[in-house]
């Protein structure tokens, strides 16, 4: 009983957006459930001392936790299975309270080995509009039967 | 002054259970309810076997790691309290799945210094990682991490 709406290679064109996820208001607790779930435990990311003795003003969350969120809008497109690769670059800093808006855009259509492939750019943003997280992904879509 | 010589550097590989709990924990921490995750009905009506992995959940392999199978920062040189995550990149191979027993290896794959904006020196230090699992042989993921220390403070940007 998925939810997803099957994409085909067919119905994809290059300058295509990718349909916007956002995730509002990143806390504290949220941040403390990825390092758990992802055992990063890095004390920079959940214990506000150390954070700010290091020179930051507060915690901050995980890149990856950002980039996890991202890969929700991706795969809620493509498919969990569709994906080929999927590279992030960390940006800027997210910071409890803030926003996280992902987007994304088609920018290459092609063809390897025997799959249809789309390459795409996306970003992850806080409610600034300053970018956090920026990457790309391909993914290998089915032609419509 | 960093090692170059370390580039190519391998690590004894370790094992890493993909645990169905820990994909729906970690589906839950990225916010992500997507139903692939949680039910098998819904990952079977996505062509799946067993429950699948999310994109990022590779990283869960730090559970695993000991200080023998990844580098230890300060033996190179790098101060812990500098570093920062700076890039992740993967590709997938074939599908990771609840079940399944990783075969995991890390090897250093670069290492350079870079002059910062506001002239202390950056040092890059990025990581390969290869998944495997271990019953079949089959290559599922190669990651890579790239780690850099700044001069002082992380700072964005």
């Amino acid at each position: 009983m998925s939810t997803r709406k099957k994409l085909y290679f067919d119905d994809v064109r290059e300058g295509m957006e990718i349909p916007e996820l956002k995730v509002p208001g990143i806390t504290r607790t949220m941040i403390v459930k990825y390092a758990g779930a992802s055992g990063d435990f890095n004390p920079i990311h959940h214990d506000e001392l150390y954070a700010i003795r290091a020179g930051n003003d507060r915690v901050f969350a995980m890149g990856m936790l950002t980039a996890g969120i991202l890969g929700k809008m991706i795969t809620d497109w493509v498919g969990v299975g569709a994906l080929r690769s999927y590279k992030t670059r960390f940006v800027q800093r997210l910071w409890p309270g803030d926003d996280v808006i992902c987007k994304g855009k088609v920018v290459r259509m092609y063809r390897e080995g025997d799959e249809d492939r789309i390459e795409a750019e996306v970003s992850a943003l806080n409610q600034r509009g300053e970018v956090l997280v920026r990457g790309s992904f391909t993914a290998a879509l089915p032609r419509r039967p | 002054m960093i090692d170059k010589g370390l580039i190519g550097k391998v690590y004894p590989p370790f094992r890493f259970r993909v645990e169905q709990g820990k994909i729906a924990e970690f589906a839950r921490a990225i916010c992500d309810d997507n139903p692939v995750y949680f039910d098998e009905a819904s990952a079977a009506a996505e062509g799946f076997e067993a429950i699948p992995a999310p994109p990022t959940f590779g990283m869960v392999k730090a559970f695993y790691q000991t200080p023998e199978t990844w580098p230890d920062y300060a033996s190179l040189g790098l101060d812990w309290r500098y570093i920062l995550h700076g890039e992740m990149a993967f590709e997938y191979h074939s599908p990771m799945l609840a079940g399944q027993v990783l075969r995991v290896q890390n090897r250093i794959a670069d290492i350079s210094e870079k002059k910062g904006s506001r002239g202390g020196s950056m040092i890059f230090l990025v990581i390969e990682t290869d998944y495997q699992d271990e019953r079949t042989g089959k290559k599922v993921l190669t990651a890579r991490t790239t780690i850099i220390q700044t001069g002082g403070v992380v700072k964005d940007g």
